[in-house]
């Protein structure tokens, strides 16, 4: 690191070391006689990085990716909510320093940034009772399943795979409704990406508006949710879950559109011999995401999830032979300086789906309070169609009252052809994170 | 001889008439009331509790907030500073934990451990009456208290524990001892109960659970103690308990 990283790293500790003492005075008693309603959590992460990204024809030598080999990472995270009356105020602003070190074949530079942003902040307004008004920047997500959110036209990254990094707001406006106690019907309308990226490979933000209703019965809940982005497809989701026991859940989870945007590769007479395109996006068939999967509580209290995927629009045998030959054969373009290569290559890296085969095996342990200070997750992730997977350990301990310690390891497997040793073979990450 | 007989049966049925005659009121009544002591089947409630547990020699303290209406509560954590933030929404037989910075609430089950012997469904409020088939055993007294000895049936299998035995006090209408057993028929938890607060429910000043305190039976050395303060009764809105309101 550079000295004036050095410095900047230093000058942000002394900040967040100072700041807490003022921060976390508590107004919520002298403000609550005044009908007014504060919560505020303020709390400050670092963390350190290596990665080891795969070193093949979709990233020859890292030089397209340039995707870190190291990185440090020190943010400020306050919460605050605020209530008065009808009124409800939440927001999330953050201050953050970065730094990373990316190394490629052909030369090794750092990189570092200053920002302070919003991540989230919402205004809602009760105009009468059951009807609910909002719009800011937020992350909306739902849905039990673990693996991804296919019933989410919004965000199909659910932020498990590392809890320690937060998804980025995207803007809503929302109206709400609850007509009783057992039912919620929501319009929702995504008027700018905000700071989020949705993972649909799709350049330019297309408004999206949707209706979605939830239910909570007895035993189950679930919800059902059509969508429309603008100048794009139309989606129907849905979720449910049934407790089947004390220690038992079951759900299931899909997305489905008719046709699909998805990006497949075709021979063409374009130089490279080769094209991405969107060729069932006229098809008249359903396609989608679906998902069931089960939890299980044993009297230990750790839990398991068992959870299958279908991914009706992934690559067929055939088509995944024709990706891996026509990203082979682009990737020694690129080595030869042939950058009409680049574009396709960024093109078989979001080909516009979650999950580029068809069939999935996710399964997670879950064990937490591990002698009242630790939390463990385990999850493995295997590709059924080409038996890559990615197995990822996290591990959060709670040190004492303010400080937790926390680890995530990743390792993905698989031949040079398959779809987790794609772009990044090994990942560590160690932090700490302070509340206040 | 037939006068003999008459006269130890005339006997036995005495000595039986204090249970049954007693019981005017069914078991399921009993349960009813017992459980408004514990916020359960209440409009709207609201109490905090401090949750200290002795676990392997260690001393672990949690302070949480409840809401409870009717089925459905809402614990939020806000001591020590490690969980705060952290929430427990329980609506019917439906449950999520939702963690600050961990913006997708997670579906669990009620029989995932909080902290020493308390599991989640311990701090939410207790509706036993829905959720348990009640049958008067007899009668005992638990320290010089004289009381119902319930035992409960879990009516379905979503509930958090499969066979309780419950003792009520006859006088007060509270429950005063619980005995938690395993699907196996184990006994592995028991749980004592304090009444010293009090709320006014339906016109009348009713006892409100102070204290409960639940006693491994397997480990002897771990006991886990809730004790429940700032009780306030009021009417709580649906969106209390609705799993999309409580994202901050």
């Amino acid at each position: 690191m550079r000295r004036s990283t050095a410095t900047a790293i230093g000058s942000a500790f002394w900040l967040l070391s100072a700041m807490p003492c003022g921060w976390a005075l508590d107004w919520s008693d002298s403000l609550a006689e005044h009908g007014v309603g504060l919560n505020n959590l303020v709390r400050v992460q670092a963390d350190f990085s290596r990665s080891a990204p795969s070193d093949g024809f979709f990233n020859p030598g890292n030089q397209l990716a340039q995707s870190n080999e190291a990185e440090f990472n020190l943010e400020l995270r306050p919460d605050f909510s605020l209530s008065y009356r009808e009124f409800e105020l939440m927001l999330k602003p953050r201050l953050k320093f970065a730094w990373e070190r990316v190394d490629t074949s052909e030369r090794a530079f750092d990189r570092d940034e200053r920002s302070a942003f919003v991540n989230e902040w919402r205004l809602r307004w009760a105009p009468r009772e059951r009807w609910f008004l909002s719009y800011g920047r937020e992350v909306l997500l739902w849905g039990p399943a673990m693996l991804l959110s296919p019933s989410n036209p919004f965000f199909t990254d659910n932020g498990r795979s590392n809890p320690f990094r937060e998804l980025g707001g995207r803007d809503y406006l929302q109206v709400l409704y609850l007509p009783n106690a057992s039912w919620t019907i929501s319009l929702i309308s995504n008027t700018a990406q905000g700071r989020g990226d949705d993972g649909t490979g799709i350049p330019d933000f297309e408004r999206t508006d949707a209706i979605k209703i939830d239910f909570v019965g007895k035993n189950s809940n679930g919800g059902l949710l059509f969508s429309h982005r603008q100048e794009g497809v139309s989606q129907v989701g849905g979720y449910f879950q049934l407790t089947l026991s004390d220690a038992l859940l079951a759900y299931a989870e899909g997305g489905y559109t008719r046709g699909t945007t998805a990006l497949y590769p075709r021979r063409s007479a374009a130089p490279s011999g080769w094209v991405f395109a969107d060729a069932k996006q006229d098809d008249r068939a359903l396609y989608g995401v679906s998902l069931i999967g089960a939890a299980y509580t044993f009297e230990s209290g750790a839990t398991a999830n068992v959870e299958y995927l279908h991914n009706s629009a992934g690559y067929s045998d055939q088509e995944a032979r024709d990706y891996f030959d026509m990203v082979e054969q682009l990737g020694a373009d690129f080595i030869r300086r042939d950058f009409a290569a680049v574009l396709l290559l960024a093109e078989a890296a979001n080909l516009r789906m979650p999950l580029l085969r068809r069939n999935y095996l996710f399964v997670q342990w879950l064990d937490t309070n591990i002698n009242n200070q630790l939390d463990m997750t385990l999850r493995y992730t295997r590709n059924l169609d080409d038996d890559s997977g990615r197995f990822v350990a996290v591990f959060d301990w709670a040190i004492n009252d303010f400080t937790h310690l926390f680890a995530l390891g990743l390792v993905s497997h698989g031949g040079e052809r398959s779809e987790f040793r794609r772009y990044l073979d090994r990942q560590w990450l160690v932090g700490f994170n302070l509340t206040f | 001889m037939r006068f003999v007989v008459a006269l130890l049966l005339a006997v036995v049925a005495g000595l039986s008439l204090p249970v049954v005659g007693v019981a005017t009121i069914s078991p399921a009544e009993i349960l009813t009331q017992s459980d408004a002591a514990r916020g359960g089947g209440l409009p709207g409630i609201h109490w905090n509790i401090k949750l200290s547990a002795l676990d392997g020699g260690e001393q672990l303290d949690q302070e949480l907030t409840v809401r409870a209406k009717g089925n459905d509560s809402l614990v939020e954590f806000s001591a020590p500073p490690k969980v705060k933030g952290q929430k427990l929404l329980t609506v019917e037989r439906n449950m999520w934990f939702i963690k600050p910075g961990l913006r997708k609430p997670t579906p669990i089950s009620a029989r995932q451990r909080l902290i020493g012997q308390a599991s989640n469904g311990d701090v939410a409020a207790t509706n036993y009456a829905g959720d348990y088939q009640a049958a008067l055993l007899g009668e005992e007294a638990i320290d010089g208290e004289d009381c119902y000895r319930l035992e409960l049936t879990a009516k379905e299998a979503q509930v958090t524990y499969d066979r309780i035995v419950y003792w009520v006090s006859k006088s007060r209408r509270v429950g005063v001892q619980a005995e938690f057993y395993t699907v196996s028929g184990k006994l592995f938890k028991r749980a004592r109960f304090e009444y010293d607060n009090r709320i006014d429910y339906q016109g009348k000043s009713i006892p409100f659970v102070s204290k409960m305190t639940i006693m491994d039976e397997i480990d002897r050395s771990q006991k886990t103690t809730l004790e429940y303060s700032d009780i306030q009764v009021s009417a709580l809105p649906d969106q209390v308990f609705n799993l999309q309101f409580l994202m901050r």
